[in-house]
């Protein structure tokens, strides 16, 4: 079960990353000299980073072990 | 940038929307982020809760945060992209309508026919910002959303009386200019 789930969560931050690089695209592609998004861009890439640090911690916190030895049908 | 300026033409302003759109659109945002906390409380009220039942719903909940900062940071770029960019030959709009999604026009000052400021609201009226229509002696190959077919539209600048007077202004400058 821990590497089905790892498989999904790889895939689900690998999805958040395309969407985040088409963001910072258009962020630096139509860029007006001295506005905010020097500022916005990194906010963004802040709060990506913290939020993907955290779903990683919550992932790593779930007791895998565990789940596979009371649900062993589920171990792949 | 990504336009080329003609000959003689220089940039006389850019406008972007009003800040306060640009807030409201992030503020109306924030109870996608409060969902997880209302489903928690909900769960404890329900007494719902398991040993495996909090990791899970914790991770469930920092992927759900991790793609609603995804999509405020969309919504963002749609709304901050928006600008308009004033020559003294002609007026550049940009809309950016979603990811990949992008509308370029230009209009110049000879096909400028009316200018009309639309300030609708209390919140519009005290902050002073509102939406300017310009209509064309033709028709448009991109407009956005258009109620007639040559009109062109400014959404939520801000004073756009102050805003009218300066394009009235290019526009008498134009035509004298090209008159002679």
């Amino acid at each position: 079960m821990f590497i089905a789930s790892l498989i999904i969560f790889n895939f689900l931050i690998m999805i958040y990353i395309a969407f985040a690089l088409a963001i910072l695209f258009h962020l630096r592609k139509y860029r007006w000299p001295s506005d905010l998004n020097s500022a916005s861009t990194t906010i963004f890439i802040i709060g990506s980073l913290l939020f993907i640090g955290l779903a990683f911690f919550f992932f790593v916190s779930i007791p895998w072990g565990t789940i596979t030895e009371i649900v062993p049908d589920f171990n792949l | 940038m990504f336009f080329e300026l003609k000959p003689e033409e220089k940039i006389i302003m850019t406008l972007r929307r009003h800040w306060l759109v640009l807030t409201f659109s992030l503020i109306w945002f924030l109870p996608v982020f409060l969902i997880p906390f209302v489903l928690w409380l909900t769960a404890s009220y329900l007494n719902i809760q398991s040993v495996f039942f909090a990791p899970f719903f914790w991770l469930f909940c920092s992927l759900w945060w991790l793609f609603a900062w995804a999509g405020l940071a969309i919504n963002w770029v749609n709304i901050y992209l928006d600008y308009w960019i004033i020559t003294n030959q002609r007026i550049i709009s940009t809309y950016q309508k979603g990811l990949f999604r992008r509308e370029v026009s230009e209009l110049s000052f000879s096909r400028i026919q009316d200018i009309t400021v639309s300030v609708k609201g209390i919140i519009k009226t005290f902050v002073n910002y509102g939406s300017l229509e310009i209509r064309t002696a033709g028709t448009f190959d991109k407009i956005r959303e258009p109620k007639e077919d040559n009109v062109f539209i400014l959404e939520d600048i801000p004073k756009p009386y102050e805003v009218q007077n300066t394009l009235s202004q290019i526009h008498h400058d134009y035509v004298n200019d090209h008159s002679r």
